[in-house]
């Protein structure tokens, strides 16, 4: 799922600042999960807000929406975001900007830094495991993603900073993603895959090829 | 002569409850002005009910748990002492006194150490700057 | 002009060759590399320039390659793949031919965490292994990676490098095989101080032929002070310096544990003079450029014979 971080406190409250009254609104999809921004997250943050302007007069107030990403979940917030002067959002980058599309004449802020697709490793630890690439070449490599896994992103790794199945960059908290691709490989009586060289990607289908969309011509009209 | 601090002290019903009774038994002037909450287990605590108690006024939060090993949820009690020491950053960030939130660990016969060790909270707040 | 690069020629000679390494100023001052190259130029057959290494800004490979070409000196363009897309490297790579450079040494480069400029968007468009693929194909095809033609062709003698001690270990030779199936004709090691294990690894380079398809040239480093050479086995990637080392230069005592540490330089390219598969030498005397001839000299490598010389003015030298 996308995995967020809240902001530091500090930082939204500058935000907030000119405003007299937030409306702090959460996300029930990927936010929850990795417990940045769901309703508990809301409601903790929305209590730090009162306290840390007590006796100003702001008002904070929170709700939260199954998906802030999709209208049909944010409109029904329209009376409440209405009555405020500011919209804090607790949702990824793509949820503050359907709130923003869908009320654009109210100022929308962003609690949280949304930073990368990935999944939970144990309670408390999400990691980072999908590019975004547009190209998944995941059955060639194991199961493992090496644009997002390598720090590099070699596709004919690993480089000589590849230590005891430790990633030079970090290797506290990095695992080499070649090393498991190589044990994999190994496990699966398949290493022969690594001996074919992989030709330069085509990273016209990631962020780097310009602004995405997906169409599905099927469904539209 | 009783306080005027308002605590609210989140106690586990299989520790912090019971020696908080056993305490007031004894008529403790420290007992006055403050609430008890009993919770099934210090970890069920979360930062937004220790804020909650700040919202309504009160001067300081007190979490009082199992000891260390003994949690019956196995390690509840160390749960809410992460988010105790988390909570800690988050109130110094917007200028209050973290001293105003802690926990402690007590058996369900230590009505003397609950008395004890919430005479030290009350102390401590006596100290602090009203307010924050 | 003599297109055919000097290096290659020592190589093709079956001469043990002999390579040296400079790193670039941070800064704009030209004289910093004319002082380290003009120590190395009668040690070496050709002088590796560093691309930013280690991610920290420095005057750029190819400008450092074109002002020893003035010098005489037969430059190794070192390109990481760091900093440029495969626009920008085949770019490059016109340009730095157009400037008499004819070695290019490829390399994925240090990330950017480990630099002055933490910060900066990383590029990783090639890795080393596609980038030997795409020189050889402009070389040996005249097309660039789009498939377009390109007038003339780059004719440049490509390198990568190796690090026989990272992991997996088992998997680095055929690693190397993967660069010498895309292009690679000579290869410069990490700097090794473990023989016993240096010579398991060229056993294995043996086994899959490697050492007829590749000239592959030892990386030799010497140590300073017991310092450098905990600080080298413990934080650099793929070099293990054994405990024995370590003993001779704490031995030595502060005072003299450099000159144990050039000693044991001298001794390992002895041993690999020895090696079968080995071609040659690398050595990578940062900021010691001063000691190198000493050290060529004394491991029994001087005079480095010229196989055909060319000078960027024009004039042609045939040695």
């Amino acid at each position: 799922m996308i995995v967020a971080e809240r902001k530091p406190i500090t930082e939204i409250r500058e935000m907030v600042e000119p405003h007299e009254s937030v409306l702090i609104v959460g996300c029930g999809a990927c936010v929850t999960v990795c417990m940045a921004g769901g309703e508990k997250e809301a409601e903790l943050l929305c209590s730090i807000l009162v306290l840390a302007f007590k006796d100003t007069g702001k008002q904070f107030t929170w709700d939260c929406v199954e998906r802030q990403c999709e209208p049909e979940f944010v409109e029904p917030l329209a009376d409440k975001i209405q009555a405020n002067d500011a919209v804090l959002s607790m949702a990824c980058g793509a949820g503050v900007q359907t709130v923003v599309a869908q009320f654009p004449s109210i100022p929308v802020y962003p609690a949280l830094n949304t930073q990368f697709v990935g999944r939970p490793l144990e309670q408390g630890l999400w990691a980072e495991t999908c590019a975004g690439c547009g190209n998944c070449i995941l059955h060639k490599t194991g199961g493992i993603c090496p644009i997002a896994r390598c720090s590099k992103s070699l596709l004919n790794g690993p480089c000589g900073g590849s230590v005891n199945g430790r990633c030079e960059v970090d290797p506290e908290n990095v695992e080499c993603g070649w090393q498991l691709i190589y044990d994999r490989l190994e496990q699966a009586g398949t290493l022969y895959l690594l001996d074919e060289i992989m030709p330069p990607k085509d990273w016209s289908t990631s962020a780097h090829g310009g602004v995405r969309r997906v169409i599905r011509e099927d469904v539209r009209l | 002569m009783g306080t005027e601090l308002k605590i609210v002290a989140f106690c586990c019903e299989h520790s912090g409850s019971l020696a908080a009774r056993m305490a007031c038994a004894g008529e403790s002037e420290t007992s006055a002005g403050t609430e008890i909450v009993s919770v099934p287990c210090s970890g069920s605590v979360q930062a937004a009910d220790i804020l909650k108690a700040f919202r309504s006024g009160a001067d300081g939060v007190v979490i009082v748990g199992c000891h260390d090993g003994s949690c019956k949820h196995l390690v509840g009690n160390r749960r809410v002492q992460r988010r105790v020491e988390h909570l800690a950053g988050t109130l110094k960030e917007i200028g209050w006194n973290p001293e105003r939130v802690a926990f402690f660990p007590v058996s369900a016969v230590e009505g003397q150490l609950f008395r004890d060790r919430l005479a030290e909270v009350v102390d401590r707040l006596r100290g602090l700057e009203a307010g924050r | 002009m003599n297109d055919i690069s000097g290096l290659q020629r020592v190589l093709d000679a079956g001469a043990f060759a002999v390579t040296g390494e400079l790193g670039p100023p941070k800064g704009s001052d030209v004289e910093v590399v004319r002082r380290k190259a003009a120590h190395l130029k009668e040690a070496v057959d050709a002088v590796n320039v560093t691309d930013n290494q280690t991610a920290v800004v420095r005057m750029s490979s190819i400008a450092t390659c074109a002002i020893l070409r003035e010098m005489a000196i037969e430059p190794v363009m070192q390109m990481v793949c760091r900093d440029r897309n495969r626009i920008a490297l085949q770019s490059d790579l016109l340009g730095a031919y157009g400037l008499g450079i004819r070695n290019v040494l490829c390399l994925s480069g240090d990330h950017q965490r480990f630099g002055n400029h933490p910060q900066a968007k990383n590029v990783f468009d090639l890795d080393s292994i596609q980038l030997i693929q795409t020189i050889k194909t402009m070389r040996d095809e005249s097309k660039f990676l789009s498939g377009d033609e390109l007038e003339g062709s780059p004719r440049m003698f490509i390198g990568a490098a190796a690090s026989p001690f990272s992991d997996p270990f088992e998997f680095r030779v055929r690693r190397l095989a993967k660069k010498v199936a895309a292009g690679a004709q000579f290869i410069q090691t990490q700097c090794i101080y473990d023989l016993t294990k240096f010579r398991t690894w060229m056993t294995m380079v043996r086994d899959l032929g490697l050492d007829e398809k590749t000239h592959i040239l030892a990386g030799i480093t010497p140590l300073k002070s017991v310092g450098m050479a905990r600080y080298m086995k413990n934080n650099v990637a793929g070099v293990d310096v054994p405990d024995e080392l370590i003993e001779r230069l704490k031995a030595a005592g502060k005072k003299d544990a450099a000159e144990e540490g050039i000693a044991i330089a001298v001794e390992t390219i002895q041993e690999m003079k020895s090696i079968d598969g080995v071609h040659g030498v690398h050595v990578m005397a940062i900021e010691w450029e001063e000691r190198v001839p000493e050290i060529v000299e004394r491991a029994g490598l001087l005079p480095r014979k010229r196989v055909g010389t060319e000078v960027v003015a024009g004039s042609q030298k045939n040695g």
